[in-house]
């Protein structure tokens, strides 16, 4: 066993060193970014997971544990350093229009769809599993992928506002997508026996004391990175102990990681003066995180497609598909509503207005930071939905409409 | 010469952040661990026992970091070293301090949570090799190979002589003198290089204590291993093969030699996720030495010299990134090896550790103080030089721990090792302040 840890260890040192040649392949034939980055590392996980070779199985994946939290973590830093007070001033009326109707399409249908899917998936489910579902449809359905350069590039002034909208757009709504998600986490605690029970009080005080342990630690590392140069070893150190430290008071109480450390990046992107050498190490460090995300999600997705039974598989396959088809029909729908006072000021026409019909990478992350939580299974089933619609939603970008890269 | 003018540790922080800062921010931490310790158990009701093992293991990582961090940088503040600190909040947090008063509920780290640290712990130690190794210059080396040979064998003749004899007094066996004098000889260099990085522009007079103390421990590796198979021969009816010792060392240094190549090639194709490729290393190393059964500290040591030496440009990004690390595993290591402590035996065994101490001290003074006056080292090196050679910490800690594992179920063995830890734990506190204080004494120039 340890024998195939250290051949994971050279693989992955492979895979980085082996980035610059796939980078070039990726750059001649842009359909490999569908099956490349991060979606390499899942598979990767996929195979070495409990399910498959089991390299990683047991108490060697109860040690990795802790990284995987400070991944979580750390995903959520990245997003709260969004919340910087100018960025927001920043916003445009259209934007906040667009974020809104996003926002309320996505709780209705996911309301909607929740109540039917556990009437027919999950019959004998409490309510407190109900809440839990909708909140996790809700993150699933909120935002879209922010990358836009795969898509094709046009350069042309309407198409770079549209970029900018849609790039805006996501990170705002991948703050919304967080805290739904991990506050209805929060509210339902899991007793020894498994079973799940709707405890809104108890959620709300540890959602209190980990919003207390969030700005402590923010104050102080503040206070202590104020002046930090790029690629500081204190800003290491200060960055890492943060996150571990958040991540096991969140993970603890019965919370995520994500929103601690979403919480914790606010706080320190909202303060006077930014800390530089945070912002550089957070940034440099983002696809490593990605990448170790994709990698666990490969490791946890329930296998073989998240259920033991046939029927299982169909249903899981059906619902990925039904949320697929309905985010390809209605997002496309959506930005034109909420983008129709600004027509002539945005391409419509623009490969990059396909980017909302992919779903958002952080769905993934929001989703494992559950299945870290639940012992039930159902977190990994809604995880295989995630990385189903992720792969079907990307997918669909291209094959219905394939790509048309006009450089002006 | 105005020793006092040539203090070349960084400094820079002091104005921006007071003790005052310092200490809220410290006891904050505390406070916020306490506390939350407090309402697992009382208001949610989770036992400790029933929590989830991968949140405990973040939030005890997390403390350790910060909070060894932040002792490191407040005991600073009154001229000693950060790793005193580091030490010193170990020792507060972890069990052994509070089982030898007879409160283990204050713990904040009990020893399971201690157990759980063990990985990250592995990961610091060949991470500290990696970077010890790196920080030996090949050439400062060839030009300075008659001082670290003259100072390596001052120490260990006069300080096993002296040692073995005293033992050999106290505890009235040939044997257990040989052990014990044996461990004595080693040094720290994890210490070393911890406070060599502490400097903002290490001197040669650091770079040649780091030298020899690496060397001294490799020749001592040898020697311990000869030493049990010498006292294994003569109570045990099964003892290894005296060439397995040979092949130990010798395959540790082996790995390292043969993993430069491979490491340099593939170094010089990388850009980018230097942080990911150094912590893999790291990874890899540890699980490597572990599967073969070799010295992880040595291999790494080995690894870090010949990489550096072989390849200094297509290294130094990988070398620089492991520095920058190097602060956060410093934390770790050293507070895990507070936790580790053991103040029951030192005080139960005071008499024989004080004795063994002193006459440890006695030698590393003399035989340190002629070796450089033999190799012609400068007034002021050769009247401090002796004080870099008394820190002790993890590699003289495993050689203890193999006295247990060579002689298992055996009475006289966990005797033996408990005086051997008590003498490395006294070492351990005063060792770095004393190295410090040389650091701090001779000049840049002063070699």
């Amino acid at each position: 066993m340890t024998n195939s840890l250290l051949w994971l260890a050279l693989g992955l040192i492979a895979l980085i060193v082996a980035n610059r040649w796939t980078e070039r392949f990726r750059r001649r034939f842009p359909i490999t970014n569908v099956f490349g980055g991060g979606w390499a590392l899942l598979a990767l996980g996929v195979i070495v997971g409990p399910h498959c070779t089991a390299v990683l199985d047991g108490d060697r994946l109860l040690h990795l544990q802790p990284i995987l939290l400070v991944l979580l973590t750390w995903s959520g830093v990245i997003v709260g350093l969004q919340c910087q007070s100018a960025l927001i001033r920043a916003i445009p009326p259209v934007l906040w229009r667009w974020i809104t109707i996003d926002l309320v399409a996505s709780v209705v249908l996911s309301v909607v769809v929740g109540g039917a899917l556990a009437r027919i998936w999950q019959p004998d489910s409490p309510l407190a599993a109900h809440i839990l579902l909708t909140g996790t449809l809700t993150a699933l359905a909120l935002g879209w992928n922010p990358e836009s350069r795969s898509l094709g590039v046009r350069t042309d002034a309407q198409s770079m506002r549209l970029d900018v909208l849609v790039q805006s757009g996501a990170g705002a709504l991948a703050i919304c997508s967080i805290a739904i998600a991990t506050i209805s986490l929060q509210c339902v605690q899991q007793d020894q026996n498994g079973i799940v029970g709707f405890a809104p009080y108890g959620g709300m005080l540890a959602l209190g004391v980990e919003f207390c342990a969030v700005a402590v630690v923010a104050f102080a590392a503040y206070g202590i990175l104020r002046d930090s140069r790029e690629d500081d070893a204190r800003t290491t150190l200060i960055v890492i102990g943060a996150l571990f430290l958040l991540s096991g008071v969140a993970v603890t109480l019965g919370g995520s990681g994500i929103l601690t450390g979403m919480l914790f990046g606010a706080m320190i992107g909202f303060g006077r003066r930014r800390l530089r050498g945070l912002e550089h190490l957070m940034s440099s460090a983002e696809p490593i995180v990605a990448s170790g995300c994709f990698f666990f999600a490969g490791i946890t997705l329930a296998l073989p497609m998240g259920a033991t039974s046939l029927a299982g598989v169909v249903t899981i396959v059906a619902i990925a598909l039904m949320l697929a088809i309905a985010r390809r029909v209605l997002k496309p729908l959506i930005m034109i509503i909420a983008l129709s006072p600004e027509r002539e000021s945005v391409a419509l026409d623009s490969p990059v207005a396909r980017a909302p019909i992919r779903q958002a990478p952080l769905t993934i992350v929001v989703l494992l930071a559950f299945a870290v939580e639940d012992s039930s299974g159902l977190a990994d089933q809604l995880l295989t939905i995630a990385v189903l619609i992720s792969l079907l939603s990307t997918l669909s970008t291209f094959v219905v409409m394939p790509s048309r890269s006009v450089t002006a | 010469m105005k020793t006092r003018a040539t203090i070349t540790f960084k400094r820079k922080d002091h104005a921006r952040f007071g003790g005052a800062f310092l200490a809220t921010a410290l006891l904050s931490l505390v406070a916020l661990v306490l506390l939350w310790r407090e309402l697992r158990v009382r208001v949610i009701g989770v036992a400790p026992g029933g929590l989830p093992a991968a949140g405990e293991t973040a939030l005890i990582l997390g403390l350790v970091i910060l909070g060894s961090w932040l002792a490191g940088r407040l005991i600073r503040r009154i001229a000693l070293p950060p790793i005193t600190g580091q030490l010193l909040f170990g020792l507060i947090v972890g069990p052994e301090l509070w089982k030898w008063l007879d409160h283990p509920e204050f713990a904040l780290i009990g020893p399971l949570q201690l157990s759980s640290l063990d990985g990250a712990a592995s990961l610091a130690v060949v991470m500290i090799g990696l970077v010890a190794g790196a920080e030996i210059d090949a050439k400062f080396l060839r030009e300075k190979l008659k001082a670290v040979i003259a100072l390596a064998a001052g120490q260990v003749i006069l300080v096993t002589i002296g040692v073995g004899i005293v033992s050999y007094l106290l505890l009235g066996s040939f044997a257990y003198a040989m052990i014990v004098a044996t461990v004595a000889a080693t040094c720290s260099s994890a210490v070393s290089v911890a406070l060599l990085r502490e400097m903002r522009h290490p001197t040669d007079f650091a770079r040649l204590l780091l030298a020899t103390t690496v060397a001294k421990d490799l020749f001592l590796v040898v020697a311990f291993s000869v030493v049990l198979f010498l006292v294994a021969a003569t109570t045990l009816s099964t003892y290894q093969p005296w060439y397995w010792i040979v092949l130990h060392l010798a395959g540790s240094i082996a790995v390292g030699c043969a993993l430069a190549w491979p490491m340099r090639l593939a170094l010089a194709r990388i850009e980018r996720n230097m942080t990911a490729v150094v912590l893999l290393t790291a990874i890899c190393l540890a699980i490597l030495c572990r599967t073969i059964g070799i010295a992880p500290l040595i291999t790494a040591i080995t690894l870090g010299y010949t990489a550096r030496n072989l390849a200094p440009i297509a290294t130094a990004s990988f070398f620089a990134t492991a520095r920058r690390l190097f602060l956060a595993v410093c934390c770790v290591f050293f507070a895990v090896a507070g936790a580790h402590l053991d103040l029951a035996a030192l005080v139960a065994n005071w008499g024989i550790v004080f004795a063994i101490s002193g006459t440890r001290l006695a030698g590393i003074w003399i035989g340190a103080t002629l070796a450089a006056r033999v190799a012609r080292l400068s007034p002021i090196a050769t009247r401090w030089v002796w004080a870099g050679f008394v820190p002790q910490a993890g590699i003289s800690l495993a050689l203890a721990a193999q006295i247990l594992v060579e002689f298992p179920n055996q009475r006289w063995a966990v005797g033996l090792t408990t005086i051997v830890v008590a003498c490395i734990t006294l070492n351990e506190i005063v060792g770095p302040v004393l190295m410090r204080i040389a650091l701090r004494r001779v000049p840049s120039d002063g070699l």
